[in-house]
């Protein structure tokens, strides 16, 4: 795969994350039963109840992996690609770059948190957590921001573009 | 070209690229604890002792697939409600979700949570092990490439953090109890990003290169 190959094709995930990104924190990511209660949950919305039950450290802890994370990544990652092929602040963007790899993965957390809750709901009527459609969006989301900083490689924010013609 | 440096340069007059940014650096022989870092990014391009730390990364990843497996044996879990219990390992969560219909979600999990950590810390430890007792085994090339693609798909320390707060969620359901499997995840957590610190990739790069 060439430079130019790799910047296509990051900038193409980065789009498709930030069309996805909508669907994955409007749409319900789980149901929650207990004892007759149904509730839906967005991405959000469980953070909110986390915050409601009193645990603030630990809504903090969600609110900055699952909501803060993804948004700074497609944010830095446009910041990134659009200034490809120029040669402003191009040291600042390899410690971007470099922070965008560390802090990546950390969205993946809502994902384990949704497998952990729904296997409680194999215990039947009394509490049962169901998995929505949000989190399918959000899943495809997160590994579409994975892909799009781990393709984009750190050399090509230091070389130019080749010239149209060629 | 001149006749110095034709055949065998002396490593004064050549030029190493930084693996990072590819920028072009004057390479030359070193001293002791010494290191060649890049003047552009600061990488670490060269170092006197290449590969020192590749016997800790082999123990690290050994070890690490060691915990690995009481992980993925144990609960990490126990939820009750009115009498009723169960048990959760981490597998437990993958059946819920293909059982549920999100099957994509749960080839997600069981990747990123089970296959991924297997499989890299395996090729860490074959790389690192042929580096260690400098023997050149077969699939070597293709350890090391997987060992760089798998990079990304490191989330057991993010699943170590999600257990944690899925007991605090689920306080609200009913009854919860921690339980050692959510501790041994850790402990393969810790043990994996170790290995990873002391695995030197641009040695075992050379290496399989046949550089040396």
């Amino acid at each position: 795969m060439t430079a130019h190959h790799r910047y296509e094709l990051s900038k193409a995930l980065t789009v498709a994350a930030i069309i996805l990104y909508i669907p994955a924190n409007f749409l319900p990511v789980m149901t929650i039963t207990i004892t007759g209660q149904v509730e839906s949950l967005t991405v959000m919305g469980g953070v909110m109840e986390l915050y409601d039950t009193g645990l603030v450290p630990v809504a903090v802890v969600v609110f900055l992996a699952s909501v803060v994370v993804p948004a700074v990544k497609l944010v830095s990652l446009s910041w990134l690609l659009s200034l490809h092929g120029s040669d402003i602040s191009q040291s600042r963007r390899m410690k971007v770059h470099a922070f965008l790899t560390r802090i990546g993965t950390w969205a993946m957390i809502d994902v384990f948190l949704l497998s952990i809750l729904v296997a409680v709901g194999q215990l039947g009527i009394l509490a049962s957590v169901q998995a929505e459609v949000g989190a399918l969006f959000f899943a495809v989301m997160i590994i579409c921001t994975l892909y799009a900083a781990d393709v984009y490689k750190t050399h090509m924010i230091w070389r130019h573009p080749l010239p149209k013609s060629q | 070209m001149s006749a110095l440096n034709s055949s065998a340069p002396p490593s004064d007059l050549r030029w190493i690229q930084c693996p990072r940014c590819h920028a072009s650096l004057r390479d030359r022989q070193l001293q002791p604890h010494e290191f060649l870092c890049c003047g552009r990014c600061g990488e670490q391009v060269k170092s006197a002792h290449p590969g020192r730390t590749m016997m800790a990364a082999w123990a690290f990843a050994m070890a690490a697939l060691i915990t690995l497996i009481p992980a993925n044996m144990n609960p990490i879990l126990i939820f009750s409600v009115a009498g009723s219990y169960q048990e959760n390992l981490i597998i437990t969560g993958v059946e819920g979700l293909w059982m549920q219909g999100f099957q994509p979600l749960g080839a997600l999990v069981f990747f990123s949570a089970i296959l991924a950590p297997v499989l890299y810390l395996l090729s860490v430890s074959y790389v690192s092990a042929c580096w260690t007792l400098q023997m050149r085994l077969p699939f070597m090339g293709a350890a090391l490439r997987l060992v760089e693609a798998l990079e990304p798909w490191n989330l057991l320390p993010v699943f170590a953090i999600a257990c944690m707060v899925s007991v605090v969620k689920l306080r609200t359901l009913g009854t919860v109890s921690w339980e050692p499997g959510s501790l041994w995840i850790l402990a393969t957590a810790v043990l994996t990003m170790l290995a990873i610190q002391c695995f030197d990739r641009k040695c075992a790069e050379l290496y399989v290169e046949g550089v040396k």
